[in-house]
């Protein structure tokens, strides 16, 4: 249902109805705070961003008001889950750099850039490059991973967005971790 | 590197390869493979990852699954804490009643009303937890009261309320076959709740027959009007969003909203919305049928409803009685046919009527008034309503059916003319209609006003928003005040709102103020000339088909110039508004305009391709200037010769005007293939660096830098662009996707780049201190250019429009941004706070204030992290550091009261006596002075020295006993004074005893010695010894703080309890027990721990840790209250008394203006800061306290039981607190209240953990209760962090229960 109501008003706002953008916001709104709160969720207390500030962060990654031409949930989706992609690489830089110039100002993330994946901790700078490098050659099943890992959608989210079967994500989803792991054992 | 095709391959074989188990897959790739080596490598490389390393690697997500929004329906027995035995009563349009059992704090029947899914459950729940407060205020026998209100199980919010026994109004008449009398009677009952509500500022914006539930008790027909306030509470919490829209259905029941609820939504709702509704009642009282019905399918839509409702005029009751031939003799169950008509016609059917009129202005007022009427047609008494006028008849003809009218206009006008006459009289009758309906709005106003105050900590934006609601609501200027003192910071001033098709997506052009303070700004197809001040519009300029994308105001404010996206450009005067005339030269959209420095001149640009120059007066043809490409902005240059162009290809041209020839061309880095798009072009800007010779492009992304040459001085990324001075410019780059502020240097090209500064814009105040800017957040802040950091914030959004226009009024005093509304604010950049470099929060112990020819601070902004000894004095007004001092043997360095001079205190360790060091304001050590020693006082950091200066000049300080431990009057203790220009010795004296915490007077030679362990408060003549006068302390009291008046006849005693006295020592002289003369209770976590008199001693100031309380010293009368939002440390009054200067611990400086507080907000005060409550009256504690408490228990409803608890905790009366928490009040509806109580007592019993002369037994005592209080408050809806919030709660740290209710 909502996912209906997010492609009208993305329908809306290409035709440049007034009032449509913030018919999105509302609309949107629960579900960029979920992905907001549960990265902060993850990331610990002491927090600098607040998860309101970061979910208008999303929204203006989104493109704020003027989204490029939006193709209902499934583009939305993909830009969120981009957006919070760049937030999180965007906070293990700033981590990188706090460390580097360490003194000069007091750190504002207490929890540690990377993140837990199953034990394992990811490097999110690291990731980010193999994502890019991923992307540039198989560009579905990168989409797959980003809605995936970034926006936390699930599997069967996943294929009616992209209009393909669950067996066909899940099959790219391996395949896109797969190929991610090895790119970074590489080094 | 593999090619597409083998990608393909690889996905699938690498598919089917991981269903093998490892061992096969090495010859499955062989196999598939063949011989495509390529392939082989990558699918065998790959699948023996998947084995071997992949394990749950990305597994799960980095943020938590997303909700399936298509999950099933969830169960439908509801599960919440503390209900039981769930039974379903009904369905509705917001969700599903029932009836349970609710076993806390009492176990009774409830019911309780589950919201349906898909609305936004936490903003429903912060709006109910704010309409819940509006409800407590409610005890009104015919309204059925709301308990409690939470999540169940599944995070649906849902309601909890009385359970009515009863059934629907309409239905209750029918099955008891009421005669019209007693239907009318049992509806003014409905009518008087509904008024009690109003009264309170509360709208029930629902009502209909199944809200309106009647039952017997005995003979009696009692209503009970169920769901008040629900509607507001599930509605949009800014109102913009009206119910109905909400899930795109209607939430309520449309026949029975207003027109004005069904158009408007929620800002349009007020009292006459809820008389409307009660008029459809009524009227289906009387006749079973509703005003408005629909035939057949009734309208789905808002706008199908909205017409409908405004189209149909409904029958008078009584035709629609006779027009049914089924309910002919009367409605169903009235019986009595014929009389019942015959009642029913006439008086009656206006009267009905009346509560249905159209316009909410033609109902009546109030509830109230509609039950008066009733009661005058009840007993025969003339009623207020009757027929409609003509002139009313005709203006609503007129209004229906406008187009068609417009004909017969002066027929119809000459026809009002006639009846003008008939019309003042009107006018008259209405006055007093009016007045009840401003009555309501006003009581509207203050509601929302105190929404908003309970809001604004948690929520400022909104918070703000309610503000300016409650401010259009009401004239009360006073209640925004109150709001916004409760904000952190505010300076909205005004709200301008008022176009055609507003100004939305950043579609505003143009905002400029005029030199005599008028502002202009621009909507999507028209702009409006204002007198802002007054928030009237004065002219308004249209005509152009299309959006205008640029506009223009010439040098001499004479004109205004439009470029429309119809092709056109229009020339109005903005004196009279007439268009001079309209240039359509152009063949494509206009993009941009502007007028020439000498205004003789204008120039358009077109996406034709052309720029074109005019002469304004309309003489000579224009000049054309040709591009290859579709054009975006034009400038002139500060001579008038010169005009650059700038086109889609990213090139500027640069052409003489006097021979109309190009005279450069700008390329861009690389020349743009396929060109800008029309809307990047739209955005782009062009113009002159003001005195140095280059021009700056701006589109898209890139800002590009030329020389007067043609050579590009610089390209960088760039998404805003602005003058800064004469040879800089503020860029803001897009780094992903937020702004980063940069500087660039025009001359080389150079950027400075401010990243931390995540700014999309940046304005230079005209004074060129400040720059108004825009961060990341979309909110307007103001970034001191000297230190590069952002000083304030200013409430409320800006836009979604990353350029935002900023105009300044002529004046410097206020500055006005352009977003989907104009706000104007108040520039006060003296007033800004402004944050000391340094760490925080240590610098600012030993910090302190002064205020004599500028003000001044003197930090220590290393803090004592390290022992360098770094002390910085600031001048406050121009932020500037004035002077530094390095010297780590100095103990202390403060400033002087009257701000000219610092002293250091150097401890000579081996001699035991002090080096007291004199130095100028910028370091310079003006004097060194050796204090002999005193052989009973031991080396130490004295924490006490104290000035005066005397009426020669002279300085007088004196020393005290170190560390705080007060000495004993005996001989070998000594008090000293010295004058420190000479370095003279002035007075040894013994000490009286106390710790001297103020000097000065008359003669500038009295010392107040205070002490918490002192029975009295002494003045003392430091020259003699001499005692001048005793004051008893209050028996509650610690004189933490004291100081004289200037005049020496009042002492102010603050005390380490929020109290305050002053006495009046002409009193005391005969009899030291006499009582104080004024006395102030600032209920504040914790306050009086510095205090003095203010302007020349009118007036004296209490410092209660984040506030610094001004009251009068005659009347201990609230007079104003500070807010530095952090522990204040120091205080300084400017020479003029007109100002005071605070510092923090958090080492913010900040100026205020000492602005009395009105009447209404020193009531304001102490009724909205909910937490706190302040009073000031003339008295004695005692007495105060008697008199609250007597009001009280007057008053008594649950919330004033509450506060009665209040008192007595600040009694320190515990058992009585808690008596009073238990008596009579709900639990549930009181939760609020009872969380500040509680939290209240658990500092209490916390602080006096910290006492050190509490026995062991008592510690025990007191740590189980406080654990006790911190359970009680959790179950009224404490929330951790404002526990962890109250002072001392670290004492709790080792009870076993701490962890369980705090965690760690």
């Amino acid at each position: 249902m909502r996912s209906h109501a997010v492609t009208v008003a993305l329908a809306r706002i290409e035709r440049g109805e007034p009032g449509a953008s913030e018919a999105l916001w509302d609309l949107v709104y629960q579900d960029l705070k979920q992905l907001a709160a549960a990265r902060l969720a993850r990331l610990g207390a002491g927090q600098t961003m607040q998860a309101t500030a970061l979910v208008h962060e999303v929204w203006m990654r989104l493109g704020g008001d003027a989204p490029p031409s939006f193709d209902g949930r499934a583009h939305f989706f993909g830009a969120a889950a981009n957006a919070m992609r760049n937030i999180l690489v965007d906070e293990a830089r700033k981590k990188a750099r706090l460390r580097r110039n360490a003194g000069r100002k007091p750190a504002t993330l207490p929890a540690d850039a990377a993140i837990e994946s199953g034990g394992d901790a990811v490097d999110l700078l690291a990731l980010d490059e193999a994502l890019t490098a991923f992307a540039a050659e198989y560009e579905r099943p990168a989409r797959v991973i980003l809605l995936r890992y970034f926006a936390g959608l699930s599997i069967p989210q996943i294929a009616e967005l992209l209009s393909v079967t669950g067996r066909t994500v899940d099959r790219e989803y391996l395949f896109a971790r797969t190929w991610l792991r090895r790119f970074l054992s590489r080094d | 590197m593999l090619d597409d095709a083998q990608k393909h391959r690889l996905l699938h074989l690498f598919a089917d390869g991981v269903e093998l188990p490892p061992a096969d897959r090495a010859a499955f790739v062989a196999r598939a493979c063949g011989d495509d080596v390529a392939l082989r490598h990558e699918l065998g490389e790959l699948l023996a990852v998947e084995a071997d390393a992949l394990a749950d690697f990305l597994a799960a997500p980095a943020v938590a699954a997303a909700p399936d929004t298509d999950t099933p329906p969830p169960p439908v027995v509801p599960e919440i804490d503390g209900y039981a035995d769930f039974e379903r009563l009904a369905e509705g349009g917001m969700g599903t009643v029932y009836k349970a059992w609710q076993l806390r704090p009492v176990r009774r029947a409830v019911a309780v009303k589950l919201i349906r899914p898909g609305m936004d459950t936490a903003q429903v729940l912060a709006r109910f937890e704010v309409e819940r407060q509006a409800l407590a205020l409610m005890s009104h026998p015919y309204i059925a009261a709301v308990h409690d209100a939470g999540t169940d199980a599944l995070g649906r919010p849902f309601l909890c309320m009385e359970l009515v026994d009863g059934v629907p109004i309409t239905d209750y008449c029918a099955r008891e076959r009421l005669s019209l009398e007693a239907r009318l009677r049992l509806f003014v009952k409905v009518c008087r709740a509904v008024d009690h509500a109003h009264r309170r500022g509360v709208l029930h914006r629902d009502l209909k027959p199944s809200n309106v539930l009647v039952g017997k008790h005995g003979d009696e027909a009692v209503p009970k009007v169920i769901d008040f306030g629900i509607a507001k509470a599930l509605a949009d919490p800014l109102g913009e969003q009206s119910i109905h829209t909400l899930a795109g259905t209607f939430l309520g029941t449309p026949e029975y909203m207003a027109p004005e609820q069904i158009d408007g939504g929620a800002n349009q709702v007020d009292t006459r919305s809820d008389v409307y509704s009660l008029g459809v009642v009524l009227y289906e009282l009387l006749t079973s049928a509703r005003p408005i019905e629909a035939r057949g399918q009734p309208p789905a839509g808002v706008v199908q409803w909205s017409r409908l409702v405004h189209e149909t005029v409904p029958p008078r009751p009584s035709t629609r009685l006779r027009s049914q031939p089924t309910t002919a003799n009367g409605p169903a169950g009235g019986g009595g046919g014929a009389r019942w008509l015959r009642r029913l016609t006439g008086d009656l059917d206006w009267v009905v009527m009346k509560a249905l009129a159209k316009e909410p202005d033609r109902r009546y007022g109030s509830a109230r008034e509609f039950a008066e009427d009733l009661e005058n047609f009840l007993a025969h008494r003339p009623v207020v309503a009757g027929p409609p006028s003509g002139v009313y008849r005709l203006r609503r003809f007129v209004r229906r059916y406008r187009v068609q009218v417009t004909a017969a206009l002066l027929v119809l006008l000459s026809l009002v003319l006639g009846l003008s006459g008939t019309l003042w009289f009107l006018v008259d009758a209405r006055a007093n209609e009016r007045a009840a309906i401003a009555r309501a709005r006003e009581a509207e106003g203050v509601r929302i006003a105190a929404e908003a105050a309970l809001l604004a900590k948690d929520n400022p934006n909104l918070a703000l928003l309610l503000a300016l609601e409650a401010s259009e609501r009401t004239d009360d200027s006073a209640v925004r005040r109150t709001i916004y003192d409760a904000l952190p910071q505010h300076a909205l001033q005004r709200r301008l709102r008022g176009h055609d098709e507003g100004i939305e997506q950043g579609t505003g052009v143009l905002l400029q103020y005029l030199r005599d303070g008028h502002l202009v700004d621009s909507g999507a197809s028209d702009a409006v000339l204002w007198d802002a001040d007054r928030g009237t519009q004065l002219r308004r300029f249209a005509g152009p088909r299309d959006s205008i994308d640029a506009m223009a105001i010439d040098p001499d404010e004479r004109l205004l110039l439009a470029a429309s996206r119809d092709g056109t450009a229009w020339l109005w005067e903005l004196a009279t508004g007439t268009c001079l005339r309209v240039v359509p030269d152009h063949t494509a959209a206009l993009t941009a305009c502007a007028f020439a420095a000498d205004g003789r001149h204008f120039a358009t640009a077109s996406l034709d391709g052309t720029a074109r120059v005019f002469a304004t007066d309309g003489n000579g043809a224009p000049l054309v200037l040709r591009h290859e490409h579709p054009l975006g902005a034009v400038a002139f240059d500060r001579g008038g010769q010169r005009l650059a162009t700038f086109a889609a290809d990213g090139c500027t041209r640069l052409w003489d005007l006097r021979t109309g020839r190009l005279e450069r061309e700008c390329p861009p880095a690389e020349r743009l293939a396929d060109g800008l798009t029309d809307d990047a072009l739209r955005g782009s800007e062009v113009f002159f660096a003001s005195s140095i010779d280059r021009v700056v492009s701006l589109c898209g992304s890139k800002v590009r830098v030329h020389a007067g040459d043609g050579r590009l001085v610089a390209e960088l990324d760039g998404r805003f662009a602005r003058r800064f001075g004469d040879d800089r410019l503020f860029v803001s780059r897009d780094v992903a996707g937020t702004g980063r502020l940069g500087v660039v240097d025009l001359r080389t090209g150079a950027i400075e780049p401010h990243d931390e500064l995540r700014l999309w814009s940046a304005t230079p105040t005209p004074d060129g201190r400040f720059a108004v800017a825009v961060d990341y957040k979309l909110e307007v802040c103001l970034l001191d250019l000297a230190s590069m950091r952002i000083v304030r914030h200013y409430l409320g959004p800006a836009d979604k429009n990353w350029r935002p226009h900023i105009a300044f009024h002529p004046d410097g005093t206020r500055f006005a941004v352009l977003g989907p509304d104009v706000r104007i604010w108040t520039f006060e950049p003296d007033y800004a706070p402004f944050d000391l470099p340094g760490t925080a929060p240590v610098l600012a112990e030993r910090s302190n204030v002064a205020w004599g020819p500028a003000p001044v601070a003197v930090i220590r902004p290393d803090g004592f992290a390290r022992a360098d000894g770094r002390w910085q004095v600031w001048d406050v007004a121009s932020r500037r550091c004035l002077g530094e001092i390095r010297r780590p043997e100095l103990a202390f360095v403060a400033p002087s009261p009257c701000g000219t001079r610092l002293i250091g205190g150097i401890p000579e360790h081996g001699s035991r006596g002090w080096t007291m060091v004199v130095f100028a304001l910028d370091g310079r050590v003006q004097r060194e002075i050796e204090l002999p020693a005193s052989p009973r006082i031991e080396p130490a950091v004295p924490n006490e020295v104290h000035w005066a200066v005397d009426a020669a000049g002279r300085f007088l300080i004196t020393t005290l006993n170190p560390e705080g431990r007060p000495p004993a009057p005996r001989d070998g203790v000594w008090l000293q004074c010295h004058d420190l220009t000479t370095g003279e010795r002035l007075a040894q004296i013994p000490h009286p005893g106390g710790v001297p915490t103020w000097v000065g007077g008359p003669d500038a030679a009295s010392v107040v010695m205070a002490g918490w362990h002192l029975r009295f408060l002494q003045v003392v003549d430091w020259r003699t010894g001499a005692v001048r006068a005793r004051v008893a302390r209050p028996p509650d009291g610690m004189h933490l703080n004291a100081a004289l008046s200037p005049d020496g006849r009042y002492l102010l005693g603050a005390l380490g309890e929020p109290l305050a006295f002053v006495w009046d020592l002409e009193r005391n002289a005969a009899d030291a027990n006499a009582a104080p003369i004024a006395s102030y209770i600032g209920m504040t976590p914790a306050g009086g721990y510095a205090c003095g008199f203010l302007a020349g001693g009118r007036l004296c100031q209490v410092v209660c840790d984040d506030e610094v309380h001004v009251f009068e010293t005659a009347t201990g009368e609230l007079f104003a209250v500070l807010r530095p939002q952090d522990s204040c440390t120091g205080l300084a009054e400017s020479p003029d008394g007109s100002e005071l200067l605070t510092l923090t611990t958090a080492g913010r400086v900040q100026r205020f203006p000492l602005d009395p507080l009105s009447v209404a907000e020193r009531r304001a005060v102490g009724r909205l800061e909910g937490k706190r409550l302040a009073q000031y009256r003339i008295g004695t504690p005692e007495q105060l306290l008697a008199a609250e408490r007597a009001w009280l228990t007057a008053n008594a409803t649950p919330g004033n039981h509450a506060q009665l608890g209040r008192l007595a905790l600040a009694a320190g009366d515990l058992d009585e607190a808690i008596a009073c928490t238990q008596r009579g009040a709900d639990l549930a509806v009181l939760g609020p209240y009872y969380t500040y109580l509680y939290l209240d007592l658990v500092g209490l019993y916390c602080r006096r953990l910290g006492d050190p002369r509490a026995t062991a037994a008592q510690r025990t005592a007191d740590r189980t209760a406080a654990i006790a209080a911190l359970e009680q408050a959790f179950a009224c809806g404490a929330d951790r962090e404002r526990v962890l919030a109250v002072p001392g709660i670290d004492r709790l740290r080792d009870h076993p229960r701490h962890a369980a209710l705090l965690g760690r």
